[in-house]
């Protein structure tokens, strides 16, 4: 009876094992970003998955959706108009931001799409165009006596590891184009890293932190959604642009991807997707289609 | 109202963790048995070789594991990733990195049993296979009980680290709904969650105990 018992369960075992290993199989048949990208298959695009890889905690640009607990954001929003009109199946893959590049160089997204970043980061991935002006400003709690930058001398600054905001403050290019921001950041007590802006939020709040290194949308995203708690120092510490990431190398997918998207922003529907989010400026920062 | 809108939300992570949680165990508990016997056998190269495995399963973080596991096909072999690998390549880093302790804590009841057992089954005719499955193998699971308690409940709070791989379960759940709200609330309602599955894991667990003490 016992015996019977271990065989079944070595049995499932094996059956699970080889399960998995066939999925894994049938995975390579599947069109990835790199095939897509280096063997000639721009024909091959119809009915493709297209996966787009995204920070769930990283409001207004890729987030949870409260009422259908979907994900939702400016950013994928865009990514769904897009695949519609390219008759791909979008895939929405949340990713922890650390991993972002074995993601993207493994195949298991085919790109960030994501509020990210492209000044600075230039040479790192293939590149759509910028669509979003950027600035990376200082956030206070409301009731802080920091008013500039200059105040922040000696105190507890945080930035989300692999944050633009963090690039900006560490980032030695070492043609000086930089140190401004370094030597405000060597004016800090110290500077610090978090997982996520939310929890960086929460614990300025509750004073583990003086002030925060953040993008603005996700800064106005966080006053909007606790009025009166936080403000935001006026003067902002760099500006960038936000533009969508591929596999360096991957111009033919970005070829397809940047052609629909000059289609959405020359007939409005970028500028209509924005104005869904005009809490947190986005209609204001963008820089196509207006 | 916001408190129900966070428990509908978490709700959906939880089949998530229950699926990771559920056939974790159920591919776990055999394989930790024959980890525990390959490292028990009287070959010693394997012996050596399941001591070695075994010493790095326990002595590497779950979390690199898991990412070795996920990346490997892509990083060794060139294979292309999906998203349906994630949950796979979760399962196969929790199950063998807790094969690796439940190995550990098997082989303790399996060495708890005395020789004399072994000898007298020897003599009274039985095979080395009914030794070990009708007299052996019984006496041990009543003994792992309680460690193999401590492991699972180890695991519940563990499912979490799949998010390292971005297999999104309850408590990245709640992560994604904290940032949504910007509030702290659904992390406590995660552990909440957390915490009622555990006493029913315990509870369960506890059961089984009882049932086995027969002889007490």
């Amino acid at each position: 009876m016992k015996k019977t018992l271990a065989v079944l369960l070595a049995g499932i075992l094996c059956a699970g094992m080889l399960a998995a290993c066939g999925s894994s199989a049938s995975t390579s048949s599947e069109p990835s970003p790199a095939e897509a990208g280096t063997a000639a298959e721009a024909g091959a695009g119809e009915g493709r998955t297209f996966t787009v890889g995204f920070d769930a905690e990283y409001p207004p640009y890729g987030f949870k959706d409260e009422g259908s607990g979907d994900y939702t954001g400016f950013d994928l929003e865009m990514a769904e108009e897009l695949c519609k009109r390219r008759g791909w199946t979008l895939v929405k893959q949340p990713i922890d931001w650390d991993s972002k590049d074995m993601e993207l160089g493994s195949g298991a997204i085919d790109c960030i799409w994501n509020g990210m970043t492209f000044t600075g980061r230039e040479e790192e991935y293939t590149w759509s165009d910028p669509y979003v002006d950027n600035s990376i400003v200082i956030a206070v709690n409301a009731d802080s006596d920091i008013q500039t930058p200059a105040d922040l001398a000696g105190k507890i600054v945080v930035a989300q590891s692999g944050s633009s905001a963090l690039t900006a403050l560490t980032d030695d290019p070492g043609d000086g184009s930089n140190d401004e921001n370094l030597a405000l950041a060597a004016s800090f007590g110290n500077l610090e890293e978090i997982a996520d802006y939310n929890s960086a939020f929460m614990q300025m709040n509750a004073g583990v932190y003086d002030a925060i290194a953040v993008d603005i949308g996700v800064a106005q995203y966080q006053l909007a959604a606790n009025e009166g708690k936080y403000r935001l120092l006026e003067q902002p510490i760099s500006t960038e642009q936000y533009a969508i990431a591929f596999l360096k190398g991957n111009t033919e997918l970005r070829d397809q991807v940047q052609e629909t998207f000059n289609e959405m922003a020359a007939d409005g529907t970028v500028l209509k997707i924005a104005q869904n989010y005009t809490d947190f400026n986005l209609p204001d920062m963008l820089i196509v289609g207006k | 109202m916001m408190f129900l809108s966070i428990v509908r939300q978490i709700i959906g992570g939880f089949g998530t963790t229950l699926l990771l949680f559920f056939f974790t165990l159920l591919f776990s508990m055999p394989l930790g048995i024959l980890f525990a016997v390959a490292r028990m056998s009287k070959f010693k190269p394997l012996q050596m070789f399941m001591q070695v495995f075994i010493s790095i399963l326990r002595g590497t973080p779950l979390m690199l594991q898991l990412i070795v596991v996920f990346f490997m096909p892509f990083y060794v072999f060139g294979l292309k990733l999906s998203t349906g690998w994630r949950l796979y390549a979760a399962l196969i880093g929790f199950s063998i990195n807790y094969a690796a302790y439940f190995g550990e804590i098997f082989r303790a009841g399996i060495q708890a049993v005395p020789t004399g057992q072994r000898e007298a089954a020897e003599v009274l005719g039985f095979t080395r296979m009914q030794t070990f499955w009708r007299i052996v193998f019984p006496q041990m699971v009543k003994r792992v009980v309680p460690p193999v308690t401590n492991e699972v409940i180890t695991l519940v709070k563990d499912t979490s680290m799949a998010f390292a791989i971005a297999y999104a379960e309850m408590f990245t759940m709640a992560k994604q709904v904290a940032a949504q709200m910007s509030n702290i609330l659904p992390l406590f309602v995660a552990g909440i969650f957390y915490y009622v599955f555990n006493i029913v894991v315990a509870g369960i667990m506890g059961m089984i105990e009882k049932k086995l003490d027969y002889f007490e």
